[in-house]
């Protein structure tokens, strides 16, 4: 007999392949055509995206492949099994912080972006303190419920989405689109390393694969996952391409918003269609934030096993909330982003392939 | 005890959790619906332009009211503010009313003419793009005279002078001459391009009636006004940009008028590029159209009949935009036909040589040829042949 689906601790595949999708379409949608179409001429950005999202389903793919090398093992377990012991807390030390500025960029993008549109006079610092009291009370909880709300929210955001790329069709002018080809190569490879932050987000396999119920699968779902956000980022970039024109989405700070803006259903009625779009902004950020926080806690207490998960988040949310508020300015929130960049290349690209390669070389975990 | 800390807790809490930090009801907000922005004083080396902004806001309660009803009070009311910037000025309005002035409904911005020809457009609509509450679908206008003016009329059948534009303006596909409105998004872009475009030029014509008298040029290069389209030379420029779908033209066959009312307009260009001082454009239109009205008593269904008409047609379309290629390129020397962007779609490595020079500096753009190939087609002739047979000749 089967056992009961939702009874035991163990996540299903819909589950990771949603988280993996969710944790990507983040603050990171309302920015993304800017940062993409400022290296390139005209709409030749979607050149980069296939580029980085190619990059980004190889390296998923080993990410998963070395998780699922050791089944319903935690990431603190099984590099130690590979690399030595000191490496690996250092490493998982690494992959905490790192989550960590995840989680509170997130929570600062989301309230910068609101604040702007909708709360002008609620200090960003209240903003702040209260999407963290939500986020905590999420992280607080079982970590199962944390993914399957994942799996409740992501297909609205994802709905939600297109409807309002869709809804824009009539103001779609193709010929913004061209030329094509126009950038040269080192311009689009920028382009490509801008757009590939966005999928980096495929990490967290390295420490939710341990809770699958089905570890063999892990790789498919991975994939599953990040084709599903590739998605949405290419329909995202060419509608802000085709109703933006590139060099106004270049120049706009948040073009995903200025699409939805830009909505004018007939008759006239409902004209701030863009209310829809920010509530299915938080609820996504709420999804990014949350889980990265999540990570954070699950390197933290494999680290130190006799910490409370309870004493975890009343230690990290204050520091999220620190975090999240020392930028001061936009250009202050752009190096922050620099700085999650570099550590994004290191743990998506560099980490995950050589473990994998020592792992193999040592002959480390099961071998399919 | 832990109950009733509890409580006591849970009670304070509720002085955090009611309400919004940015609530403002919606009697105390004052929607506005248009903006109109004159010059006062054009400025000198020394002397910043002091520009005047009229906002109109909305009195929802008078709005819903019959005339008879809400007797003296009007529907909306105008406020003007003066200041060197446009956000001074908006500021400065906002002091002289009980209302918020709200500007995500905003629907218009009326430029003047004097400003759009001696100010800086640039600086002018660059509020209006950064602010978060400005929407990039607000349509421009440029006006005759003064902003504030036009946006004083009283029209008859309206209530508000911003719907009565708004709704105006979107006749335009009915008539030719018509200039469509254009969308401060899409200026951004030009802006942004440095390519030149028309805007929709507007003239009150008495205290309860405005009317769209043509186009206003504005140069890419410094954003300048450079000359006004009269209604012929803005019916040239909206067939030769493909634009003219739902338009009428009027012909004479025999002295008699036929009415022809266009279907579809789509236009392509073919680009010779050899020469490259003087680059050689071919403008192809395709029209289809159908009689509306014909004062040709003759059999329509007669192959030669609709092809004279077709004729004559191409024979008004190329009168058009030659008149309208004669001022834009040989007069005003501002490509606003969109010829530059015909170039950086399809010929991008001609466009970067010519870039700064196009419809500026060595100014290519006058020294091209523009050739058009009109290509009318007849496609229908309403729900009768003939309302009389009295000229036929069996």
């Amino acid at each position: 007999m089967n056992h009961f689906e939702y009874s035991d601790k163990k996540i299903g595949n819909k589950e990771l392949a949603m988280a993996v999708s969710s944790i990507m379409v983040g603050a990171g949608t309302l920015t993304f055509p800017r940062l993409v179409a400022r290296y390139t001429i005209s709409a030749d950005g979607w050149i980069s995206i296939m580029i980085a999202g190619a990059v980004a389903i190889f390296f998923a793919w080993v990410a998963a492949r070395l998780a699922s090398r050791f089944p319903n093992t935690g990431f603190l377990d099984y590099t130690s099994k590979i690399v030595t012991k000191p490496v690996s807390y250092v490493l998982t030390f690494l992959f905490a912080i790192h989550f960590l500025l995840i989680a509170s960029y997130a929570t600062r993008g989301i309230a910068s972006a609101s604040k702007l549109f909708m709360l002008p006079k609620t200090p960003t610092e209240v903003i702040v303190f209260i999407f963290l009291l939500v986020v905590s009370y999420c992280v607080i909880g079982s970590r199962t419920a944390l993914l399957r709300v994942n799996l409740f929210f992501f297909p609205m955001v994802a709905f939600i989405i297109v409807v309002i790329q869709l809804a824009n069709i009539r103001f779609f002018e193709p010929e913004d689109l061209l030329p094509v080809f126009a950038t040269d190569w080192p311009h689009l490879f920028k382009g490509a390393q801008a757009a590939y932050l966005y999928f980096a987000g495929y990490t967290i396999v390295l420490f939710y694969s341990s809770y699958m119920n089905r570890p063999k699968d892990t790789g498919k779902m991975t994939v599953y996952g990040l084709l599903i956000s590739f998605g949405l980022y290419v329909l995202i970039y060419i509608f802000a391409m085709g109703i933006l024109s590139p060099v106004v989405s270049e120049n706009t700070m948040y073009p995903t918003l200025a699409v939805a803006k830009s909505i004018r259903l007939p008759g006239d009625f409902l004209i701030r269609f863009e209310s829809a779009y920010f509530a299915i902004f938080m609820m996504t950020i709420f999804n990014t934030a949350s889980m990265a926080f999540d990570v954070v806690i699950i390197c933290l207490s494999s680290m130190f096993r006799r910490v409370k998960k309870v004493v975890w988040v009343l230690i990290l949310s204050p520091l999220i909330y620190i975090l999240a508020m020392t930028p001061q300015s936009v250009v202050e929130m752009a190096m922050s982003r620099s700085i999650l960049v570099m550590f994004a290349f290191a743990f998506s690209l560099v980490v995950p392939v050589s473990l994998l390669m020592i792992a193999k070389f040592r002959g480390v975990g099961t071998n399919d | 005890m832990i109950k009733r800390i509890m409580l006591a807790v849970l009670s304070c809490s509720l002085f955090m959790l009611t309400g919004c930090w940015d609530r403002i009801e919606i009697e105390d907000r004052g929607f506005v619906t248009a903006i109109g922005v004159d010059l006062v004083h054009p400025g000198s080396e020394r002397k910043h332009p002091v520009y005047a902004v009229t906002s109109q806001l909305v009195v929802p309660t008078a709005v819903g009211k019959n005339q008879s009803q809400s007797g003296q009070s009007e529907p909306f009311f105008n406020l003007t503010g003066k200041g060197e910037s446009i956000f001074e000025a908006i500021r400065k309005l906002s002091s002289k009313t009980s209302r918020t002035p709200f500007y995500e409904h905003n629907k218009l911005i009326i430029l003047s003419e004097q400003l759009a020809k001696t100010g800086d457009l640039e600086s002018v609509l660059d509020l209006l793009l950064r602010d978060p509450e400005s929407r990039r679908s607000t349509t421009v206008f440029v006006s005759e005279g003064k902003a504030r003016e036009v946006l004083g009329v009283k029209p008859p059948n309206e209530k508000l002078p911003s719907m009565y534009i708004a709704s105006m303006s979107r006749n335009h596909f009915k008539s030719l001459h018509m200039y469509p409105p254009v969308k401060i998004g899409d200026i951004h872009r030009s802006m942004l391009l440095g390519q030149s475009f028309a805007l929709p030029l507007i003239k009150k014509m008495s205290p309860k009636q405005l009317k769209l008298i043509g186009a206003a040029v504005i140069d890419g290069q410094d954003m300048k006004m450079v000359g006004t389209l009269g209604l012929k030379e803005t019916s040239g420029l909206k067939l030769l940009t493909g634009r003219a779908k739902d338009g009428v033209l009027k012909v004479r066959i025999k002295d008699k008028l036929v009415v022809v009312e266009m279907i579809s307009d789509t236009q392509s260009v073919q680009a010779d590029l050899r020469d490259k001082q003087g680059p050689k454009f071919t403008i192809t239109l395709h029209i289809k159209g159908r009689v509306a009205e014909s004062h040709f008593h003759r059999n329509h269904l007669q192959a030669k009949v609709l092809s004279t008409i077709e004729e004559k047609v191409e024979k008004r379309v190329k009168q058009l935009t030659e008149l309208a290629i004669h001022k834009v390129q040989g007069q005003y020397k501002t490509d606003v036909i969109g010829l530059d962007k015909h170039m950086r779609n399809y010929n991008f490595d001609y466009y970067q040589q010519v870039r700064g020079n196009w419809d500026s500096g060595k100014n290519i753009f006058a020294n091209s040829q523009i050739k058009v190939i009109p290509d009318a087609k007849i496609t229908g002739i309403g729900i009768i042949n003939q309302t009389s047979n009295y000229n036929e000749v069996k």
